[in-house]
């Protein structure tokens, strides 16, 4: 993979998440604050698997697996959490 | 083809969380940041799996297989849980289909 590339989608990645950090702090109601910091993991995840193509390194992908596995179960978790027992 | 693999999907996630910042409530947020974000994130992988070895290949399957399946699932909660907290639609032709938030605002 090119450097150039490389770098270029680090930066345009890392502005991505310092958006939806925003709009999780900035987030008017509790259901749009989890899905602000749903899409943070999901981009995590991206940004982890990037790393990995650009240094050819595995390590980088059971990261992301981790955090989508934890991502996942956080969100269905916080979102029972706010509507009490109703969902499911 | 690992740099188109790589850009096409950071020029999909970008689109995604734009859509997040720019469309008005929820219910269109979760539409961009759902599709977009699992799409682009899918890209990014894909090209994992063009450039790596049987290590990196057996775990970004694996890591695809599970967005697959966890992906619509936990947007569905989101949207089934953001309905039944009433989360109000503020787009400008919005439609309930099952009328009960229009039912809501005409009380």
């Amino acid at each position: 993979m090119h450097p150039v590339t490389f770098h270029i989608c680090t930066v345009v990645l890392s502005l991505c998440l310092g958006a939806t950090a925003l709009l999780a702090v900035r987030a008017r109601t509790r259901i749009l604050r989890i899905l602000a910091l749903d899409t943070l993991t999901v981009i995590l995840v991206g940004l982890l698997s990037l790393f990995s193509v650009a240094r050819e390194n595995a390590f980088y992908l059971e990261a992301a697996l981790g955090l989508a596995l934890l991502g996942f179960s956080g969100t269905l978790v916080a979102v029972r959490y706010r509507l009490g027992k109703e969902l499911y | 083809m690992v740099d188109v693999l790589v850009v096409l999907g950071v020029t999909l996630l970008a689109i995604s969380v734009f859509g997040m910042l720019w469309l008005p409530d929820l219910y269109t947020k979760l539409h961009a940041a759902s599709k977009g974000g699992f799409v682009g994130t899918a890209l990014i992988i894909l090209a994992a799996l063009v450039v790596g070895g049987p290590g990196m290949v057996s775990h970004g399957v694996l890591i695809l297989v599970f967005m697959v399946l966890t992906a619509p699932i936990s947007a569905h909660a989101i949207g089934h849980a953001a309905w039944l907290a009433r989360e109000p639609m503020e787009q400008e032709e919005k439609i309930d289909e099952s009328g009960r938030l229009e039912s809501d605002q005409t009380d």
